[in-house]
């Protein structure tokens, strides 16, 4: 008797349109024509947590935002994070399947710190949007562009243009959440204009402005539970153009009981927050007093 | 008796460098007599959701998410003596697909750790084998490291030994192909297909 090789497949080895998502076959479609495979089965227009579809900068057609959250307030001013003066712009991402869970709850208190130290701050809850899985089809290595088009997109756009982004993601089985790897995933694009096509650079006062955290929590109490982590979000922000600055990361949850039996991590988180904002700040403050004093100053990010 | 192959595409690329050390393998199991090879190509021939973190499998024992393949696959791993899985290294870890298949394992997880039952029945607990297949573009040392990482936890969950697990794993490949030009891939995964066939043989008391 030989060794038969089968593979259940309605699929040919031919291709067939790479429809691989990981997010397939839900409700909207996968055989369709690439765009929308929803994860959880929202329409387009409930990416709010309200189901408002608010503009708030301007370029989407919907904000990826929650409104109406104690965290995810956009300070005084409605005009832009981009902003004017030295506003210090801060994005949260948290890539939890879990709402409000213990990832999440640190996270807030990290953008309540910010807050606090009159950051303007977001938060985007990647379970609310809707998205597909990088393909692998390389295509972005031709022309730096992705093939897919969906709440992703204006997503990277927001997180290049904030001045401190917070990734936020539960440990699962000793690395970041299925969730949050399709961000970095799609972060392809980047990558390739950086190295592939080398049309992108982000020069160092760029790269020291602008200030990336790692937001982790973990059941297991063992050291190295984050270690699988650490890579994936460091090789995220070099593509994005920001510092690995901190991390704000507990572990022992199942220990504790969750993260609000932890004895010290929402304060820490707290203080991170306040901090990263103090430093971002003072950095926009003297590159300003510097400008005044010598007009050419480079202009971040060098796009061609 | 048949030894039961169970492998796992993930890569979104068809037929791309980690698939293709994938069908090295497997071609190489498929030339001894008496396997049972399946090979799923993730969103193709199974479709798995990401996990939603809801912890219900601690009281179902059971994935809650029944719009997708998982509940049927997890049954296919316990009863499977080789699992393997096939991912490209993206952005320092598994890609996304990889993923979600390794966190949906949780369900194992709350069967071991919170239910107290054992995954795979005790007598075969030492009997089964666990490959990890991957390719990485660059050809840095600690490419691999996420990714081993997380497959030790799903081969963990599973009830496959340490010492049961097995590593394939290629950097310095990126372009689609590139593992066919490369010198030893071919041979690594021959040799590797061939051994641990040899070794479940032993391992069952065929031999």
């Amino acid at each position: 008797m030989t060794g038969s090789m089968h593979g259940k497949s309605k699929s040919s080895p031919t291709e067939k349109g790479e429809a691989v998502s990981v997010h397939g076959k839900s409700k909207i479609s996968l055989t369709g024509n690439g765009h929308a495979v929803s994860v959880h089965g929202k329409s387009k227009s409930s990416l709010t947590e309200k189901g408002e579809a608010v503009s708030v900068h301007g370029k989407s057609k919907s904000s990826l935002t929650e409104k109406g959250e104690a965290v995810s307030v956009h300070g005084k001013s409605k005009s832009s994070l981009t902003g004017n003066g030295h506003a210090v712009s801060v994005l949260g991402i948290s890539g939890s399947p879990h709402r409000h869970g213990n990832t999440e709850t640190l996270l807030d208190s990290f953008l309540d710190g910010a807050k606090d130290a009159g950051a303007e701050v977001e938060k985007v809850v990647i379970k609310n949007l809707i998205y597909r899985t990088c393909q692998g089809c390389n295509a972005c290595h031709k022309d730096g562009m992705c093939i897919l088009t969906d709440d992703f997109t204006p997503l990277f756009e927001k997180i290049l243009s904030v001045d401190v982004l917070a990734l936020a993601s539960p440990i699962y089985s000793m690395g970041i959440t299925a969730e949050l790897k399709s961000l970095v995933d799609r972060a392809q694009p980047l990558w390739a204009r950086k190295f592939v096509l080398k049309n992108l650079y982000f020069d160092y006062d760029h790269i020291q402005s602008h200030k990336g955290l790692f937001i982790s929590t973990a059941g297991q109490s063992w050291d190295n539970v984050f270690d699988g982590a650490f890579p994936i979000v460091n090789a995220f922000f070099s593509d994005m153009g920001f510092e690995y600055y901190d991390n704000v990361i507990a572990n022992k949850m199942d220990k504790y009981g969750g993260i609000n039996g932890h004895p010290s991590a929402l304060d820490d988180a707290f203080a991170t927050g306040q901090k990263v904002v103090r430093v971002v700040k003072k950095i926009k403050k003297e590159r300003a007093s510097k400008k005044e004093a010598d007009e050419s100053v480079q202009a971040p990010p060098v796009v061609e | 008796m048949v030894i039961k192959v169970l492998a796992f595409a993930t890569s979104p690329r068809r037929h791309g460098n980690s698939e293709t050390l994938l069908d090295y393998l497997l071609a190489a199991m498929g030339e001894e007599s008496g396997i049972e090879i399946t090979k799923y190509v993730l969103g193709e021939d199974i479709i798995i959701n990401p996990c939603k973190g809801c912890n219900a499998c601690e009281v179902l024992n059971r994935c809650i998410q029944e719009d997708d393949d998982l509940n049927d696959v997890l049954e296919e791993i316990v009863e499977a003596d080789c699992v393997v899985l096939a991912s490209p290294i993206f952005c320092m870890g598994l890609c996304a697909q990889a993923k979600a298949l390794v966190d949906r394992a949780q369900v194992f997880r709350s069967r071991k750790y919170v239910l107290m039952e054992p995954v795979a029945p005790p007598e075969r607990k030492d009997k089964r084998i666990g490959i990890f297949v991957s390719t990485a573009g660059q050809k840095w040392d600690i490419v691999f490291d996420g990714a081993v990482m997380s497959m030790d936890c799903f081969f963990h969950v599973s009830d496959i030994l340490k010492r049961n697990m097995r590593w394939l794993m290629i950097n310095g490949v990126d372009l689609k192909g590139e593992i066919e030009a490369h010198p030893s891939a071919k041979d690594q995964a021959q040799e590797m297909g061939a051994g641990v066939i040899r070794e479940l043989k032993q391992l069952k008391g065929e031999v």
